[in-house]
């Protein structure tokens, strides 16, 4: 499955334009697979540096499984959203920052700001929607959402917003949805 | 890691529940099944309207149910959060997947409190926080314009659990996260300040401020490698 999941995304990033923003909405079966894909498209093929931002995994289980597939995690620079609440602050990385809690969107926003003017990445990840969502209010997340493609923009960078299929409602989906260049459903 | 792994593999766990009442279940659970069956535990999850050779068997008479099964012995949780506790605390994973099912699960009664004053949440809290293992449920502060709130309780987990130096009971902090906003209509997160295993007499909850500044240098430090 993971070899028709990576088949499916490389054809689907090759036919976008340069600094495209999609979403990627999957299953959860597909879903591990999936985001290592797309990782590895952006990080191994491209050679692009960016910032992966982790909702519900923490750090250290991303930064293996990376490894596990052969992606260059250096080129990746990380913000950790959930070390913070499960109680593993202890771990600090050089590229790595922990926010206070996936629902610190200030600080969120500050890093995305900072790390886009720093024109030292290429794209961004967001890992994911669907957890964001849980952890904070709709209207509040589509104003987020919203900010954060507009920064992509302003800066000329390419994003990829993953979800998880089960948790969304279309109406949310399409809310968040419509700043984006396309919709991927896999 | 060997005698773990094998630890793990004797285990299978049970999920009961009810497609006729409960069909959004699966969705609430399906990241801690994936969890489970990555780690090679037997997982099966069963529909009772449709399994009722397994309802007999298990003399099932209420759902959602989760049974462990450890080297034939079968113990039973009528909360399958409380059932999973201890399997999704193996690693950071797990317990990423089980804050993100606590927040759920408190958003989901959250949504269903009608009161927005400090007494009014006290009392409604101290009735409910019971089944989800926090005895005595105090709300010390509370100010809803700043989004603050400091809670006190007798938790069942750091009772069962001998001493340690750091908090143990961060699925309830989890827990609290979620019903504060809804009180509060915006996200926040509770953190175990104080802790029965760490020798005091209740466990204190408070919740997270962002703390900009701290970002900021972190940011800075990384732009200036």
């Amino acid at each position: 499955m993971a070899v028709e999941i990576k088949k499916k995304v490389e054809k689907e990033l090759e036919s976008l334009q340069e600094n495209f923003i999609i979403a990627v909405i999957s299953s959860s079966e597909s879903y591990s697979a999936l985001n290592t894909a797309i990782v590895d498209y952006m990080v191994n093929k491209k050679k692009m540096p960016g910032v992966y931002v982790t909702m519900n995994k923490p750090y250290e289980t991303v930064i293996n499984n990376l490894k596990k597939c052969g992606i260059d995690t250096k080129k990746i620079f990380f913000v950790d959203a959930i070390s913070n609440v499960i109680g593993n602050k202890k771990l600090i990385s050089e590229n790595c920052i922990i926010l206070d809690s996936p629902s610190a969107l200030t600080e969120l926003g500050i890093v995305i700001s900072k790390a886009f003017g720093s024109k030292k990445i290429k794209f961004l990840l967001m890992d994911s929607l669907s957890t964001m969502l849980v952890y904070n209010k709709v209207d509040t997340t589509v104003k987020f959402i919203h900010y954060l493609i507009t920064q992509l923009r302003k800066y000329k960078l390419s994003g990829i917003i993953l979800s998880l299929e089960k948790d969304m409602e279309s109406k949310t989906i399409d809310s968040i949805t419509q700043f984006c260049d396309k919709v991927i459903k896999i | 890691m060997q005698t773990r792994y094998k630890m793990v593999k004797k285990q299978e766990v049970l999920i009961f529940y009810s497609s006729l009442t409960e069909s959004n279940l699966l969705n609430s659970y399906s990241e801690s099944i994936d969890y489970l069956r990555k780690l090679n535990i037997n997982t099966k999850v069963i529909d009772v309207v449709k399994n009722r050779k397994f309802v007999e068997k298990y003399d099932i008479i209420t759902t959602p149910l989760l049974i462990i099964k450890k080297s034939g012995k079968i113990y039973k949780y009528f909360d399958p959060i409380e059932g999973l506790e201890n399997m999704l605390t193996r690693d950071l994973y797990g317990k990423g997947i089980l804050n993100v099912l606590g927040f759920k699960e408190g958003r989901k009664l959250g949504r269903k409190l009608k009161v927005k004053k400090q007494k009014g949440i006290e009392n409604s809290l101290n009735n409910v926080l019971g089944s989800r293992g926090l005895h005595d449920f105090r709300l010390v502060k509370f100010n809803a314009k700043n989004n603050y709130s400091k809670v006190r309780g007798i938790s069942d987990i750091a009772r069962v659990r001998g001493k340690s130096k750091t908090p143990v009971c961060f699925s309830i902090a989890a827990f609290l996260g979620g019903i504060f906003t809804e009180i509060f209509n915006k996200g926040v997160h509770f953190k175990e300040t104080k802790c029965m295993v760490q020798g005091y007499d209740g466990c204190e909850f408070e919740t997270i401020k962002e703390d900009i500044k701290k970002t900021e240098k972190a940011v800075k430090k990384w732009l200036l490698k």
